[in-house]
């Protein structure tokens, strides 16, 4: 009988010991199973992809303003010329 | 080949002919009546005789241009602008659509396919920081509407253009200051290359905004007094709105030269220039009694960090950025 209480103590043991090792091992496990089902923050922050925030242009329509009037602005004639400069720039910017 | 200036206060287009350039310029400004019965909108057709303006398709007349300051000055009311702080509002839908209709009123039809026209732009401002700002929309939406007229339109920097007009006998080489009524844009350039391109946000609509202000006056009313009356920079004077007109564009021009003299100090593009620097001054908010003196001692008094040679004004402050549109229409 007292043999029998040992063996019985000594399976308990053994059984609490696996038990103990095993379990541990699974938790880890499944703790890194966890992780790996989210996006890798570092990965996040070193992309280099943006998308094109630029405004877009869309199309002025000004068909329905109608005209009322027959000159728009003043004119002013000037006798300067730009000849000279036109060339002096040509020469020293270059294309 | 055509120059376009295309400023908050005026547009400015600027065409060669046998004996020399043809000018043509438009206030940029409108002001919208809402008729409230049928009796009244024929009412004020008929009182907007001889006017400029347009009629929307929901009733309302816009008055444009020289007009439509007079009207709101008549109703004590400010009046419109397509442009605000020398860029046109992403947020104004109003605005997009007007300043569409007048640019392509002034410019017309291309005379040709794809005929070369420039137009200005200014420089990104070191003074804000404003998602609105936006200068790159500001050059897709004008390009977009001189396309539908059938333009090849290029943009450069209304300093840039300002030097090109300007700096011929210096060798293309100094400073050129364009003084518009929503900013101050400034370009230094070296043997006709631009180095350093920069503008502040504050300029002659900074002033009617702080005067109407400090007097209780509309925008559009200081505004008109401060073109048409008769003051000096830093020198008291009996009208109210004059003397304070006066005291902020003082301001306005230490604000300004403190602005560039801090950019420009430890610039790394900023080129080791061998002889000192004409200075050339432009634009509508220059043309106030002082201001070129007023800017040059300014700039002495704020430590501006480049040897000066000499700080003069335009030969035509209203049109010389047209004009170097003008000529980079020829040269780009």
């Amino acid at each position: 009988m007292e043999i029998i209480s040992y063996i019985l103590l000594l399976l308990n043991i053994i059984s609490f010991l696996l038990g103990y090792l095993y379990g541990n091992q699974s938790i880890v496990q499944y703790h890194h199973n966890i992780k790996s089902n989210y996006p890798n923050k570092t990965i996040l922050k070193t992309s280099n992809i943006t998308i094109d925030d630029k405004k877009i242009v869309t199309k002025i329509d000004t068909s329905d303003l109608e005209k009322k009037y027959d000159q728009l602005g003043d004119n002013k004639n000037s006798q300067d010329t730009i000849l000279s400069s036109v060339n002096k720039l040509k020469n020293i910017k270059p294309k | 080949m055509i120059g376009l200036d295309v400023g908050t206060s005026f547009i400015v287009k600027s065409q060669e002919q046998t004996d020399g350039i043809k000018y043509t310029e438009f206030r940029d400004a409108f002001y919208i009546i809402k008729p409230s019965t049928p009796v009244a909108t024929k009412m004020i057709e008929k009182g907007l005789n001889g006017k400029v303006f347009i009629k929307d398709n929901d009733g309302s007349f816009i008055l444009l241009g020289k007009d439509a300051i007079e009207k709101a000055v008549e109703r004590n009311d400010n009046a419109k602008r397509p442009m605000s702080k020398g860029v046109v509002s992403a947020k104004e839908k109003d605005a997009k659509r007007i300043l569409a209709f007048i640019l392509q009123e002034v410019v017309g039809k291309a005379s040709e396919p794809l005929e070369k026209l420039v137009f200005c732009v200014p420089a990104q401002p070191v003074d804000v920081e404003d998602d609105d700002f936006d200068v790159g929309y500001h050059e897709d939406v004008i390009k977009s509407i001189l396309s539908e007229c059938g333009y090849d339109a290029k943009a450069i920097n209304e300093a840039e253009a300002l030097c090109y007009a300007e700096l011929e006998n210096e060798d293309y080489t100094g400073l050129g200051v364009s003084c518009g009524s929503g900013m101050t844009n400034i370009c230094i350039m070296l043997n006709g290359e631009p180095t350093v391109l920069l503008s502040t946000t504050k300029s002659g609509d900074y002033i009617d905004r702080m005067t109407a202000v400090a007097t209780g006056e509309k925008d559009t009313v200081v505004q008109a007094e401060k073109e048409n009356g008769n003051f000096t920079i830093g020198e008291p004077n009996n009208n109210p709105i004059l003397s304070a007109v006066s005291s902020y564009y003082e301001r306005l021009i230490d604000y300004t030269t403190k602005q560039i003299s801090e950019a420009l100090r430890d610039h790394k593009s900023l080129p080791k220039f061998k002889q000192p620097l004409t200075i050339v001054i432009a634009g509508g908010t220059s043309l106030a009694k002082g201001y070129v003196e007023t800017f040059k001692r300014k700039l002495q008094e704020n430590n501006f960090p480049l040897p000066i040679k000499i700080v003069r004004h335009s030969s035509d402050p209203l049109h010389s950025v047209s004009k170097g549109c003008l000529i980079a229409s020829k040269v780009l």
